[in-house]
């Protein structure tokens, strides 16, 4: 494999710019070419619902990596840019202008976009979605005129911001289409703990119930739910899942609910790298989908160096993500579509538990840590082991996760 | 007006607190500080990670590396150097020294006299 002289990364969120890092890093010393179609230096997401909705940080104090990063690692950062169209056999890359960029390798970090609601009246002034700065800065700006709000899906954007709202003092209702919130990823037991979080906040919570329309005459005004319910407020924050980005296609890539990459981040096309939000991989005989920061970090680093080196080294690193709701931390490890037993430690009364899903060779898949930091990484450790543990020893506090 | 500085000390926490491989946060005139004993060589760093907030008492000491528990950041605990992760910036280093069992912060104090 001869290497690399120029490379583009197509996607300039936390998986892009990390990409960037590990290439300079690991000695890359050719052209590097970055492009995205948002307008602001790259900028951390996980904020945009939590601390930056509250009004605690502001844009500059989210920013991926200093500007002077940016210059030190010499990349040609084109902002407000769309790459369209790839062309394997020239090796080209096409934006929506009409340029033409050049590359031997290309990484495409294009991350997840919204799923959209298709109800009448949501074009309405006064809903909102929340993915980018720009969605957060204009909900922020919003919620100083804002008493009522509706938040529709109660997932982890949902829930974190009717937690942030309400703690603005914003009388908060939460729709749900299921019968209790995030119970398809932590089972019914966690999704009733959650459920009861909401209400012990004074949120509104209404589950098996949808929204059906917005109302309003020049903006949202109320909405009108699948159980004939109308509820008033002056915003709504629409929170119902994400799906993979890609807006690059070609007969040749491979695309799956998401671009489709090996162990190693190649796609179908070669000398095409993907990863992050945009891909689905192989984790355990299994293709798939990760939506959260640390997969985008750690798959973007495996995956720079596997562009640069004479050795490849798969990917399969185990998940992890974090969610922060009315002053509680949730930290989940791992990845379980289905699970056979759980087995908890704590309290769920203290909101001071962990929860480990277990399949049925004793194995560790996952687990969900509530306000627990110091058991993240034994945990993560020993899910990654992927050896049968001790039911009674994982149920007993007196012994040290590390020591299983 | 003349400014002196003074040097003062502050017991932050007992010899036998810490523990060899447990990190220990104390809170000292509103700063978390961190005390960590590597080899028996003591050690403070500012305790909150320079990332995001996250107490670093919850996270993991291997030798002399610390990592964060929210997003694995990983410090060294002698200098507060970066090794890895997503901070950008060092944890600050504090002066301590251990006398008669206790831990003690070394400190100046600008005192305006007149």
């Amino acid at each position: 494999m001869h290497s690399p002289t120029s490379i583009v990364i197509v996607g300039a969120g936390v998986a892009g710019v990390q990409a960037v890092e590990t290439l300079r890093r690991e000695g890359y010393e050719g052209a590097l070419t970055v492009v995205d179609k948002a307008a602001e230096i790259p900028y951390d997401r996980p904020p945009l619902s939590k601390e930056f909705l509250a009004g605690t940080v502001t844009a500059e104090d989210i920013a991926l990596r200093s500007p002077g990063h940016w210059n030190q690692w010499d990349v040609d950062l084109r902002l407000t840019v769309e790459a369209t169209q790839i062309d394997p056999r020239e090796h080209t890359l096409t934006t929506a202008s009409g340029d033409v960029i050049a590359w031997d390798k290309v990484l495409l970090a294009t991350g997840s976009t919204l799923r959209e609601l298709k109800v009448p009246g949501i074009t309405l002034d006064g809903v909102f979605y929340l993915k980018t700065l720009e969605d957060a800065a204009r909900l922020r700006a919003a919620l100083s005129e804002v008493q009522e709000l509706v938040v529709v899906g109660a997932g982890f954007i949902g829930a974190e911001v009717a937690s942030t709202c309400r703690k603005r003092g914003l009388h908060v209702t939460v729709l749900e289409m299921m019968k209790y919130p995030l119970a398809h990823i932590l089972g019914e037991d966690l999704g009733h703990y959650f459920a009861r979080l909401h209400e012990a906040h004074d949120v509104d919570l209404r589950t098996e119930e949808s929204i059906v329309a917005v109302h309003g005459k020049t903006r949202v005004e109320s909405v009108e739910t699948s159980k004939g319910q109308t509820i008033s407020c002056q915003a709504v924050v629409v929170g119902v899942g994400v799906m993979a980005n890609t807006p690059i296609l070609h007969e040749q890539l491979e695309v799956s609910r998401g671009y489709v990459v090996d162990a190693f981040g190649r796609t179908s096309l070669p000398g095409v790298f993907a990863a992050g939000d945009c891909t689905v991989w192989p984790y355990r005989g299994h293709m798939i989908h990760v939506e959260h920061w640390d997969h985008a970090v750690q798959h973007a680093k495996t995956i720079a160096r596997n562009m640069l080196a004479e050795e490849m080294v798969p990917y399969d690193t185990v998940p992890y993500f974090w969610s922060d709701q009315y002053g509680n931390r949730y930290q989940y490890v791992g990845h379980a579509a289905k699970w056979s037993q759980t087995v908890t430690r704590g309290s769920q009364a203290e909101h001071r538990f962990t929860q480990m899903y277990l399949d049925e060779e004793n194995r560790l898949l996952a687990a969900l840590v509530a306000n627990r930091p110091k058991d993240v990484m034994s945990l993560r450790r020993l899910i990654d082991a992927r050896r049968p543990v001790d039911r009674m020893q994982l149920e007993n506090e007196a012994l040290s996760f590390t020591q299983l | 007006m003349t400014t002196v500085e003074e040097q003062e000390y502050l017991v932050l926490a007992r010899s036998q607190d810490v523990r060899e491989g447990e990190p220990t946060s104390v809170v000292s005139d509103g700063e978390v500080i961190l005390l960590t004993r590597v080899h028996g060589q003591l050690h403070a760093v500012s305790g909150i990670c320079t990332h995001a907030y996250s107490e670093l008492a919850d996270g993991e000491l291997d030798g002399t590396r610390l990592y964060c528990s929210l997003h694995f950041a990983c410090f060294d605990v002698r200098t507060g150097a970066v090794l890895e992760g997503p901070a950008e910036h060092p944890l600050r280093v504090y002066p301590v020294f251990e006398q008669d069992g206790d831990i003690l912060l070394r400190r100046e104090r600008r005192v305006q006299g007149a």
